[in-house]
């Protein structure tokens, strides 16, 4: 039995004197896709901040790959998307001068970029349905584009953990697309997912597990459609008609059994 | 023009012009990459009370900038990193402090205004070769520095949060930049002053990001108009009898006035040669993903009546019969 990727006991994390994760269990295993929900405030950016070490825990312990996370180096095996609306910084950059950022983790002192770095970025560009923009500036792009920078400098040096934080949030419908597609390619690569998000839309499908997090605890873990549906946290479309009344999804029809 | 050569320190005030005018710009490109452009300034502040104890103690007002300049450079770092006071609070504290405190110790040390004079507003003029000789070294240090460490300092300007992930000693570089912008601004201390240094490290790339889209052009086009501005503002004072700092400082200024129009119509001009994205375009129809089975009444799905149909409750979305296929609704 291999030890799980992300295996956080008993995690709190305080921010300014505020608990903002309380005492919150989570373990994500190899190959697996997980995701986060909450509303605002209900600490899911927080817990993966701690996760990936830009925190320190108040209680509990953090380990990842079976390694207690203070000791952990191997930082090459971990993509992180941090929680940001553009891939713009006070100086133009083109697409590939960021992406290129992401094999620093590669480099243990020169970081000058080497073949192998480029045939890398121009992979993770194709990976994300960008690669003729590699040398646009980002500014250019849409706000789902520059996610997608984004995630393709998490990928660029191949992890195993992707730990990505609302890069769904206010991103178009085709880019909405594009990501799940990336995703699916990413689960049959064996790559792990832990995904921060508002609202599943085309992501649903792809997810193994859903935990739900309020006031920093976790209140569900369980199927994704579920804890869309019961806790009302899914994805909001106009009607047309009179408004629907909400059904709730009982257990012995869950998706996924009539894909099998 | 060609007279200018004719006098040493005319020689010496143009070859210091070109060491400031490349060391200042490159540091000033990540400064401003990382939403720090006013941090120069703040060096410049505590580097004033470097030099009025150096005037004090009797040791070299440079030396004297460099070091507590590199001191405040290291605790604007930490306070930004570890303390509750913000950037802009922390900046604006070395201002006061860096300013108050270089002109009570000048008094303290029985100096005049006028030799401070010196050091806030430059004095290019009247470099001494032992002058030149340490602009040179710390110009050619900071540029190293800049140029060697570009991936990793690129790094950490673009998304600091990303690159601690990725196992960098994002605060180590954090206070190497700072460390370099104090060295840079003592360095631009003796041509364009302390007060206007800070100038030197941001109007260049304030003028090369009107045009450029990429990192690597806009830092190299800043430190050739870093170069221009400072050579041309030393000619230009020697003609025409001018205070030389503030005249570089107007000069690059002025490149800005110029530029920023033009690259608001550059910019228009290629936004509207671009290609209308297509991928913006929206589908008519959203297609559900494949799938063998077939909705119906008592399929297990729950049913949801949905304006003029009916929509089946599937992985967390709905779908709709549509002649053979199923659209997400």
């Amino acid at each position: 039995m291999t030890s799980p990727v992300v295996d956080a006991t008993d995690v709190s994390v305080v921010l300014s004197g505020r608990p903002v994760v309380r005492r919150v269990d989570l373990r994500v295993r190899s190959g697996e896709f997980v995701t986060l929900l909450g509303a605002n405030g209900s600490g899911k950016s927080t817990l993966v901040r701690a996760i990936v070490g830009l925190l320190p825990p108040a209680t509990g312990s953090i380990e990842l790959f079976g390694t207690p996370q203070p000791q952990f180096h191997e930082w090459r095996r971990v993509g992180y998307v941090p929680q940001r609306s553009t891939a713009q910084s006070g100086v133009p950059a083109t697409v590939t001068e960021v992406v290129t950022t992401g094999r620093l983790s590669r480099h243990r002192f020169a970081g000058w970029p080497t073949r192998s770095d480029r045939a890398a970025v121009r992979e993770a560009l194709e990976l994300v349905r960008l690669p003729d923009r590699a040398r646009d500036s980002v500014a250019q792009l849409s706000g789902g584009q520059q996610q997608r920078v984004m995630i393709a400098r998490a990928l660029v040096a191949h992890p195993d953990l992707l730990v990505l934080d609302e890069p769904t949030a206010g991103v178009d419908q085709a880019s909405q697309t594009v990501l799940a597609e990336v995703f699916a390619d990413l689960g049959a690569r064996g790559t792990t997912i832990l995904l921060v998000a508002h609202e599943l839309g085309p992501l649903a499908p792809l997810v193994d597990r859903s935990v739900v997090l309020r006031d920093g605890r976790v209140v569900f873990e369980g199927d994704a459609t579920r804890a869309v549906l019961d806790l009302g946290l899914g994805e909001h479309h106009l009607h047309e008609g009179p408004v629907p009344p909400r059904v709730p999804l009982t257990g012995d029809a869950a998706w996924g059994q009539d894909r099998a | 023009m060609l007279d200018l050569w004719q006098y040493e320190f005319m020689q010496r005030a143009l070859l210091a012009a070109v060491c400031t005018g490349l060391a200042a710009p490159a540091i000033g490109t990540y400064l401003v990459q990382r939403r720090l452009a006013l941090l120069g300034d703040g060096m410049g502040h505590i580097a004033l009370t470097g030099v009025a104890l150096g005037l004090l103690t009797g040791w070299a007002p440079l030396t004297m900038a460099v070091v507590l300049a590199a001191l405040g450079a290291v605790a604007i770092e930490l306070l930004r990193a570890y303390g509750k006071t913000s950037g802009d609070v922390a900046l604006a504290l070395l201002f006061y402090g860096g300013i108050a405190g270089g002109v009570l110790l000048t008094s303290v040390a029985g100096e005049s205004a006028a030799t401070l004079n010196t050091y806030l507003f430059g004095s290019i003029t009247t470099l001494l070769p032992s002058d030149l000789r340490d602009v040179a070294i710390l110009s050619a240090l900071v540029l190293v520095v800049a140029i060697g460490l570009s991936p990793q300092l690129f790094a950490i300007c673009q998304d600091e949060d990303q690159s601690r992930v990725s196992g960098l000693p994002a605060r180590a570089y954090g206070v190497l930049l700072a460390v370099l912008a104090a060295v840079t601004v003592t360095v631009s201390m003796r041509t364009v002053g302390l007060l206007l240094a800070s100038a030197l490290m941001v109007v260049p790339v304030a003028i090369a990001q009107q045009f450029t889209r990429s990192f690597r052009t806009t830092f190299v086009a800043a430190m050739v108009l870093g170069v221009v501005a400072s050579v041309a503002g030393v000619a230009v004072s020697f003609e025409a009898a001018t205070p030389p700092g503030p005249t570089i400082v107007l000069i690059a200024l002025g490149g800005f006035v110029v530029a920023a129009p033009l690259g608001a119509l550059l910019a228009w001009r290629r936004a509207r040669l671009a290609p209308f994205d297509a991928e913006s375009e929206a589908p008519e129809h959203d297609l559900a993903e494949q799938h063998p089975h077939e909705h119906g009444p008592g399929c297990g799905h729950p049913a949801v009546q949905h304006g003029d149909h009916v929509d089946y409750v599937h992985g967390g979305h709905r779908h709709a019969p549509h002649g053979q296929h199923y659209d997400e609704h």
